[in-house]
């Protein structure tokens, strides 16, 4: 899968695969199904739980193959997504340290002010 | 403008505010009005960002709640099987391998949904940061611009009784102090959202992509356990001759029936996302519609509180 198609080819590829198998899945759960097992021999009962087994692990792995692919690409845009939080964190910071600054300049005026009164300068 | 030779700073200071005086009178009407424009433009979009941030942190509780959920009944169908098909598997090494298999699976699936939860919270993050930028208040710097004039003032009482056009020079240099604040901070989020956006869209695009899957095998799981609770409390005790049937078997019967709620939540986180998308998109334009981010927070709060309202079915304990 690629970057740019991924969320767009991903119902499709569900749609013929993961689908598939939840059908047969819930098949196998229902009560038709279950009653069609009552006449059968011990030996069909576990090659029967063996089949719904076997296609649950595949359903799940399915699923977790298309999650795994889906987070290794959020993944990549972790470290350009932290990249963007420094950005704003400091275009932030250039606001508040501009506020400090003429604080801080206001203040040495004041004090200069005052040095200036004692000398009777002004 | 050139300064007399040998002019104390009490004079040259007092010279530049007259004649800033005199140059800036004619032009006042137009600065003032300049500054009214630019100013009003300044403070329109910060609150665009904290309701976009509302709803982002909305949704953030709706991923995780869903996800959460996802999880549980996932678990929840797993566990029901193997009760279910145990008799039929008759060797302690068969019932192993398909045991820790699933295991296996339920690991991995849940810590996948946990690393979704952590994406989500990025993202969040990541808005955050850029609510705190919008809301950061150019009032300080415009506050600490006029102190600064005001001090200078205690050098020469001039320069603090010196007006430009009507309006004191602290005064003046704190709104122009604002102005220039804020439309750093614009421009600042301006281009964030313009170099970002699209990055952003995608990575809100895998997340709905994310919940398509989950929601699709949460429908096979909660279908499953439905299946089960269809079979051991509404089939088998009515046709089963010679038995009154139990209490509760309409009750039963109607939960069997219906849709279980929990499939509408992952649904609706999926929904959720691809809103949360177009929103996103309509942020970085400038177009965002207030009601429709009230329509989003809304939703991911029902979402919440839908998951709080499910309650566990009916364990089934058939072959156990």
């Amino acid at each position: 899968m690629n970057n740019t198609s991924l969320p767009d080819d991903l119902s499709k590829l569900y749609l013929d695969t993961g689908s598939c198998l939840n059908d047969q899945i819930l098949h196998m759960t229902s009560y038709e199904y279950e009653q069609s097992l009552e006449s059968k021999s011990k030996d069909e009962k576990e090659q029967s739980a063996i089949q719904f087994f076997n296609l649950k692990d595949r359903r799940d792995k399915w699923l977790n193959a298309i999650l795994q692919e889906i987070i290794q690409n959020l993944d990549q845009n972790k470290s350009k997504l932290q990249d963007a939080i420094n950005q704003v964190n400091k275009a932030k910071q250039f606001i508040d340290n501009i506020t400090q600054y003429l604080q801080a300049v206001a203040d040495l005026i004041g004090i200069v002010t005052q040095i200036m009164k004692l000398a009777g300068v002004v | 403008m050139v300064y007399q030779s040998g002019a104390t700073p009490n004079t040259w200071i007092s010279q530049l505010s007259q004649s800033h005086k005199h140059r800036f009178r004619p032009k006042l009407q137009i600065v003032l009005l300049c500054i009214f424009v630019v100013a009003g433009c300044a403070t329109s979009n910060p609150d665009q960002f904290q309701k976009f941030v509302e709803s982002s942190d909305a949704y953030a509780k709706a991923v995780e709640a869903a996800t959460t959920e996802a999880g549980a009944k996932a678990i929840e169908f797993d566990s029901q099987s193997l009760v279910r098909q145990r008799n039929n598997l008759s060797t302690e090494p068969l019932r192993a391998r398909i045991l820790i298999e699933q295991n296996d699976n339920m690991e991995k699936y849940l810590s996948l949904l946990k690393n979704l939860q952590s994406q989500t919270q990025i993202l969040q993050d990541y808005f955050k940061a850029l609510n705190a930028l919008a809301t950061t208040s150019s009032t300080g710097a415009s506050q600490a611009a006029e102190n600064l004039v005001a001090k200078l003032g205690d050098l020469d009482v001039s320069i603090k009784t010196a007006k430009v056009g009507s309006m004191e020079v602290s005064k003046f240099t704190g709104a122009v102090t604002n102005i220039v604040v804020a439309n750093f901070r614009n421009w600042a989020l301006q281009k964030e959202l313009k170099t970002r956006a699209p990055f952003i869209e995608r990575e809100l695009d895998l997340q709905q992509a994310a919940f398509k899957a989950i929601s699709e095998s949460m429908k096979t799981d909660l279908q499953g356990l439905l299946n089960y609770e269809m079979t051991d409390m509404v089939i088998k005790s009515y046709v089963t001759l010679n038995a009154n049937l139990p209490g509760g078997w309409v009750e039963a019967r109607k939960n069997a029936l219906m849709e279980a709620p929990a499939v509408t939540v992952v649904e609706n986180a999926s929904r959720l996302a691809s809103e949360m998308k177009l929103s996103f998109v309509a942020l970085a334009e400038g177009r965002l519609n207030w009601a429709e981010m009230q329509a989003i927070i809304k939703q991911a709060q029902d979402i919440v509180t839908l998951v709080q309202q499910i309650q566990p079915p009916k364990p089934t304990n058939k072959g156990a």
